[in-house]
């Protein structure tokens, strides 16, 4: 996906994401590089898209969380590959 | 002009509750219940041996901050995740009741308070009276079997 406009639905992204608020997402930012720590990513995850900030990597293994609450047990380390993208711009 | 107008606007979860939903108030209360015994033994601390009582300052006041962290970041996620609009609708008084709770506890941290600390147990209970109500179960008060000696919110 090269640009993608997401609503936020919930709470674990707050304060930098409020629910209801409109980002923009993109896939090109990955294309040459990997996602960097404090990188908030959109990801696939049970048949949803998530966003949530990469807290740690390793290979191309990333760990992420939201702001509001650390919930990373619950979701665990996800591949690159369930990376659509980077959340680039909030609306 | 907004030039993203014209995008399709798909969903994001920004969820903590995927996939598990599961939430219960008994681990802030066994926080809470924690804060109030760190601070007694805190404030029961005999200077016979400086030494071991500096330590066993330093090993409650230790204790005291994590369960404070604790009873903090489970209201937290109650607040966050669990209690939607039509709770607060329905508990007028529960937004203001976590907000309380939460700066009872900061203030147990802060120091030897046993007020702040019944504060912050008192409006645990109250939060997990309201949360078992959410739930449609009768909540019901019990006395402990901890030091404490104070209850515990559970359902019947």
């Amino acid at each position: 996906m090269i640009l993608g406009k997401f609503k936020i639905l919930g709470h674990s992204m707050q304060p930098k994401l409020r629910e209801g608020s409109e980002v923009l997402v993109s896939s090109l930012p990955y294309v040459f590089s990997k996602p960097k720590i404090k990188d908030m990513v959109a990801f696939k995850y049970l048949n949803k898209v998530l966003i949530k900030r990469v807290i740690k990597t390793k290979g191309n293994q990333f760990l992420v969380e939201g702001d509001n609450i650390a919930d990373s047990l619950r979701i665990g380390w996800i591949g690159k590959k369930d990376i659509i993208g980077k959340v680039i711009h909030t609306l | 002009m907004n030039i993203f107008k014209f995008l399709p606007l798909k969903i994001a979860y920004a969820h903590c509750d995927i996939p598990c939903g599961i939430y219960d108030p008994f681990r802030a209360q066994q926080a809470a219940h924690t804060i109030i015994r760190m601070t007694e033994l805190l404030s029961k601390i005999e200077r016979k041996d400086e030494t071991k009582a500096e330590h066993d300052i330093a090993r409650m006041t230790h204790v005291k901050e994590k369960h404070g962290e604790i009873l903090e970041d489970e209201l937290g996620t109650l607040q966050n995740d669990y209690f939607k609009e039509e709770h607060y609708k329905a508990h007028p008084n529960l937004m203001k009741l976590l907000e309380a709770t939460v700066k009872n506890s900061i203030k147990a941290r802060q120091g030897i308070d046993m007020e702040a600390a019944e504060a912050a147990l008192s409006g645990t209970q109250e939060i997990a009276e309201i949360f078992f109500k959410t739930k449609g179960v009768e909540p019901v008060r019990v006395k402990t079997v901890y030091p404490t000696e104070r209850e515990i919110v559970l359902y019947k």
